[in-house]
């Protein structure tokens, strides 16, 4: 059995992938929580991972994915993870990451300051050694950067993922019973853009679970928007690859954005229209029984003029669709209650995906807040 | 939502009375969270249940083996009298899973969340438990994971206005005869707090009761069944629900009618149903249950109802049998009530032996002889396994003193072991009641009913205790597997002889063994050594009994017992000595005792060898090579019955005298070598006689001298009435030879 976490450090994105054979998937690192407030609800981050290393009985993550080098994806993973590229990251007691995952654009990116740069450094680092590290995509700025340090993508390929492709290192038919399918980055929209975009450069993946015969799909959708979503949806059909689509979790994109139903939709007041690629991907593509989950804060009764995400109107028509489906729609700040957010747990096994249910009782409540005596 | 909660007045959380259900609506507001919502709060004001309507999310996922949804609605009645809540779905087309409960008609679907007594769930009960149990069953339901493998699937039954109903005959072997049979619910306990009744056939001459039944029998075939959900609760459902599974209720019960005595009228009648259990999902049968409905209405009022029988308006309370069947009015069979009521089968041996983990219920035809504190103890648990018809064979009396172990009550004191050990039984059990004959059974010759006892058993338990005893069980004129189990004095120790399923190994041989093994076991080297602690129990100076616990009997016993369940299933011969040490634990020791050398015959006696006694002979004749070897013999001897087991050798004392042309076997610390081996052995062995090998290429046919031995060995021992025994042990073998004082030496 496999499980994904959603952890809610507010509007931002953490995920915890479980694999059959307990080895931990991390997708984005955002310590957002201020430990000197002690309103925010915002979880202990570091606090809450460590006790999932432990509980799995695993020192290391096996692969961290930083979609993109947003700080609401990236924040804090200098103070937590083993890094190799410098000592001054080597303390003892940080997990290590075996294999890191980054879009093209954070090794070619310059100008990225603080945990973005981190891990701008980290996976520049792992690319030269050519080991610990997949780039996903191959703009020509990534060949420019490898020929600086007189390496080549040919030399370096093992740590390439194409768009389109299945992520080396994961099977089906091992222990760990998943698959990952690389949507996103493309290399020529990286090479197209005039500036930087880290949103619709962020790492799209699929992956297929299996148990019993079972498959169960999960997909991660970094930040990107309809267009983005648009291309992806339009290139897979394509390649007549509309399996690689289908889902029954869907980690939605951008915090419940409204741009990535229609980015170009202005009216605030009225109904989201999806776009149609977006229109196929959510309401076709999704499984009876289908869970969604915003990793955002909690869902606003109205949003102000360029108050997004999350978007109350994304959530609307998100909400609308899961009921069709006899699904579940989960906001990451919202569960199991607005005033007490707790880690968001979704099991699959060979019945499929399904949130495990939490409600308190006396001794959980006891035993998880101190105690003061004297 | 279902049609029955249209009945329930709403009411407000304020308006809530019963301390649970308040509880349960402030917990599941406090911590409910998004898992579970409280929807709605009601009342059935006849009764005062207070019911909560929650959603719940159920955790199920996407391919539940079951259509259950993502989110249910349920209803949660809570009760004013002290029991369990029960949880009910508030729709109508609730799928069929496992752990659901009956219910009647128009009532909605019940799940099964807890299986234990209220009084046990009660200790621990919370609200959180409650919402923990629902979510569980929901989960578990959902992924095929509720029903254990070896768990009945079929729901429990709705309660009614009996409790629980004991079958005490066996109604399904009924014959038309049986018919006119009436019965009568027999409470278990005072009528007013009667949870349990017994149905009880009457006899004939009985004047009628106003509450007499008459009982008929349905079997639903595992082809034509399918699962029930609902309880019927009237003849027109009752007959649908049979009809849909291919008996024509109302036939049977029009010829069943037709068939009774006019007396039988102002009766009810009782059906007891056999129904098939199904898997909901798979079908398959995975066993069977009872359930009986009990009419309200007299069987004239059934009868007037179908149409047989009409009231006699001369005589109130009256019917008479209809000359002319008359059609059934329309809507008039639901207005025949009937209550169902849970059956108990009565404890058989059927029943005993699925419970005992058996797979099958073998019974042997068994032969208890003795009914003392060693028989009762290990013969209880296995009559309760259903193993056994058993004949137990005693002469003793049970006295005050034996109720510190034996398993007989006080009010058996003063009578026969033998028949209060059978009566004992049979209140366990009365479908296997024992036979018992008081008889001993040294004393069986001309006792017929004894022999038939002997001659008809399978198997024949020896729980004498006495060595005579078990030699006479051995020589039994039976064909009878034997078992013989004793302890030591002490009590520290446990015996357990069990023959082979060819008596090829018989108790002697296994007596034999036993005596081999004290001699040569360190283990149980002090098997009857150790001191026992007696008591007097009356004034004559045999009047000893020793001080043992009941406690230590009963693990002694049941070390026997467990063994014997076990060893019936084998077909070799088995010794088996259990110690149990000062802090409880337990050592053992079992050996495969191999089948004796061939009986030698010589004047009336029989001489048999233990086999390892042989193959030491041989072993030691082959050691000691060109030279001759010898030493003495150890073995029990049966003057009566003219049998000597060779059961062990001595070593040669050291003042021997060993040469490729005799051997001379020395004094020196015999005596004493032999009087510590028969002490060790409770003086049941004796010294019998000698043995010697004879060079290579020598036969073992006696030699001049080899006569001489034999001569003094038989004049020697002939003083005590043995005869003297000479193994010889030459290139072909081993010869016994026998010299008796009567006959002389051969």
């Amino acid at each position: 059995m496999a499980t994904i976490t959603f952890f809610p450090v507010g509007n931002a994105d953490t995920s915890l992938i479980c694999l059959a054979n307990s080895q931990l998937i991390l997708v984005d690192y955002a310590n957002m929580r201020d430990a000197n407030n002690q309103n925010d609800k915002r979880c202990d981050l570091p606090l809450e991972l460590k006790n999932k290393l432990a509980k799995h009985k695993q020192a290391d993550f096996r692969v961290v994915c930083f979609s993109h080098l947003d700080n609401d994806h990236v924040k804090g993973m200098g103070d937590f993870f083993w890094l190799e590229h410098a000592k001054k990251y080597q303390i003892d007691g940080r997990p290590r990451i075996q294999e890191l995952w980054v879009p093209a654009a954070a090794i070619t990116e310059e100008g990225a300051d603080d945990d973005a740069r981190i891990v701008r450094q980290e996976a520049r680092y792992r690319l030269r050694e050519g080991k610990g590290v997949k780039v996903f995509s191959r703009p020509e700025a990534l060949k420019s950067f490898l020929e600086k340090e007189d390496l080549t993508i040919e030399k370096r390929k093992e740590c390439i993922v194409d768009a389109g492709t299945i992520v080396d290192g994961f099977s089906l038919d091992k222990d760990e019973r998943v698959e990952f399918f690389a949507h996103s980055p493309f290399a020529w929209r990286v090479d197209d853009q005039k500036i930087e975009d880290r949103n619709q450069n962020s790492i799209v993946f699929q992956a297929t679970f299996i148990e019993s015969g079972i498959e169960t799909r999960a997909i991660f959708g970094g930040d990107v928007d309809s267009e983005t979503l648009s291309e992806i949806v339009k290139t897979t059909k394509r390649h007549k690859n509309e399996i690689r689509l289908a889902w029954d979790i869907l980690k939605l994109f951008h915090h419940c954005s409204y741009k990535a139903i229609d980015s170009e939709s202005s009216d605030p007041e009225a109904p989201l229209v999806p776009i149609e690629e977006v229109k196929w991907l959510i309401e076709t593509q999704g499984q009876t029984g289908c869970v969604i989950i915003s990793p955002s804060d909690v869902l606003p009764e109205k949003n102000k003029k360029g108050d997004n995400p999350p978007h109350i109107r994304a959530a609307k028509y998100y909400k609308k669709i899961i009921g069709n489906k006899d699904g579940e729609f989960k906001v990451t700040m919202e569960h199991p209650t607005k005033s007490s957010p707790k880690l968001i747990e979704v099991s699959i096994d060979s019945r499929g995906a399904s949130v495990i249910a939490t409600i308190g009782t006396s001794i959980g409540t006891a035993t998880s807040i101190p105690t003061r005596a004297g | 939502m279902h049609p029955w909660f249209a009945s329930l007045s709403s009411i407000s959380p304020e308006e809530l009375i019963l301390p649970r259900a308040q509880q349960f609506a402030r917990y599941v507001n406090l911590h409910g969270n998004d898992s579970a919502q409280v929807t709605g709060i009601m009342r059935f004001p006849a009764n005062g249940m207070e019911i909560m309507i929650i959603d719940i999310k159920t955790g199920c996922g996407q391919h539940p083996v079951y259509p259950l949804k993502r989110t249910e609605t349920l209803a949660i009645v809570f009760y004013p009298r002290d029991t369990a809540p029960s949880v009910l779905s508030t729709r109508e087309d609730f799928p069929d899973t496992p752990h659901q409960n009956w219910v009647p008609e128009n009532c909605p679907f019940s799940i099964c969340i807890d299986d234990r007594a209220w009084e046990e769930a009660s200790l621990t009960y919370t609200s959180a438990e409650l919402l923990q149990r629902i979510f569980l069953w929901f989960t578990k339901t959902s992924k095929g994971e509720l029903h254990g493998a070896d768990q009945p699937v079929d729901p429990n039954f709705f309660t009614s206005i009996y409790d629980s109903l004991l079958l005490e005959s066996n109604f399904f072997t009924s014959t038309p005869e049986e018919t006119n049979f009436r019965y009568r619910l027999d409470p278990c306990g005072p009528l007013e707090s009667a949870r349990f009744y017994t149905l009880k056939r009457i006899d004939q001459n009985e004047p009628p009761h106003p509450v007499d039944f008459s009982a008929v029998t349905l079997s639903i075939a595992p082809e034509d069944m399918t699962r029930i959900r609902k309880a019927p609760n009237n003849l027109s459902s009752l007959n649908q629900v049979m009809l849909e599974r291919k008996i024509d209720l109302v036939h049977t019960l029009k010829e069943h009618i037709r068939a009774l005595d006019s007396s039988a009228y102002g009766s009810f009648l009782i059906l007891i149903v056999k129904i098939p259990m199904l898997h909901p999902r798979t079908h398959e049968v995975s066993g069977t249950n009872i359930m009986a409905f009990l009419s309200l209405e007299t069987i004239g009022e059934v009868g007037k109802t179908l149409g047989i029988l009409d009231r006699d308006p001369s005589k109130p309370n009256s019917y008479g049998a209809l000359i002319q069947e008359q059609p059934i009015l329309p809507n008039t069979l639901e207005t025949i009530s009937f209550a169902p009521c849970p059956v108990h089968q009565d404890f058989d041996p059927r029943l005993a032996a699925l419970l005992a983990g058996r797979p099958n219920n073998n019974i042997l035809s068994t032969l208890l002889v003795g009914a003392g504190a060693v028989g009762s103890g290990v013969i209880e648990p296995l009559f309760r396994e259903g193993r056994f018809k058993l004949t137990i064979l005693d002469d003793d009396i049970l006295l005050p003193h034996n109720l510190a172990r034996h398993t007989l009550s006080r009010n058996n004191v003063g009578k026969f072991k033998a028949e209060s050990l059978a009566k004992h039984l049979q209140a366990i059990m009365p479908t296997l009641a024992p036979d018992y004959i008081v008889i001993n059974i040294l004393k069986i010759s001309d006792d017929p009913k004894a022999l038939s006892a002997i001659k008809s058993s399978e198997l024949i338990l020896d729980a004498t205790a006495s060595v005579p005893a078990s030699r006479c069980i051995c020589d039994l004129d039976s064909n009878a597997r034997r078992l013989s189990f004793f302890y030591n004095p002490s009590g520290t120790v446990a015996a357990l002889l069990v023959e082979d399923k060819d008596r090829k190994i018989d108790l002697r041989c296994l007596e034999a063994h036993m005596y081999s093994t004290v001699l040569h076991n360190e283990t149980v080297k002090d098997f009857w050594n150790i001191p026992a602690v007696m008591t007097s129990y009356a004034g004559s100076c045999r009047a000893l009994t020793t001080r043992l616990a009941a406690s230590q009997v009963q693990i002694l016993s049941g070390l026997i017992a467990k063994k014997i369940g076990q060893v019936l299933k084998q077909a070799d011969a088995k010794m088996i000595f259990w110690g149990i040490n000062e802090d409880g634990s337990v050592n053992k020791i079992e050996s495969i005792p191999g089948e004796p050398l061939p009986v030698t015959n010589n004047g009336g006696w029989q001489v048999r060898i233990l086999p390892y006694v042989g193959q030491q002979i041989i072993k030691k004749r082959e050691e000691k090579l060109p030279n001759e070897t010898g030493g003495s013999l150890l073995g029990i001897i049966d003057i009566p019955k003219k049998r000597v087991e060779v059961l062990g050798i001595i070593p040669p004392p050291e003042d021997s005298i060993e040469s490729p042309v005799g051997f001379t076997r020395g004094t020196a610390g015999l005596y004493d070598v032999v009087m510590a081996a028969i002490a060790r052995c409770n003086n049941e062995i004796r010294y019998i006689g000698e043995w010697h090998s004879h060079p290579e290429h020598m036969r073992n046919a006696p030699s001049p001298t080899d006569i001489e031995q034999l001569t003094f060995l038989t004049f020697t021992l002939g003083e005590d009435g043995y005869p003297g025994i000479q193994i010889i042990a030459g290139d072909d073998g081993l010869n016994v030879v026998i010299g008796q004082m009567d006959t002389g030496a051969r």
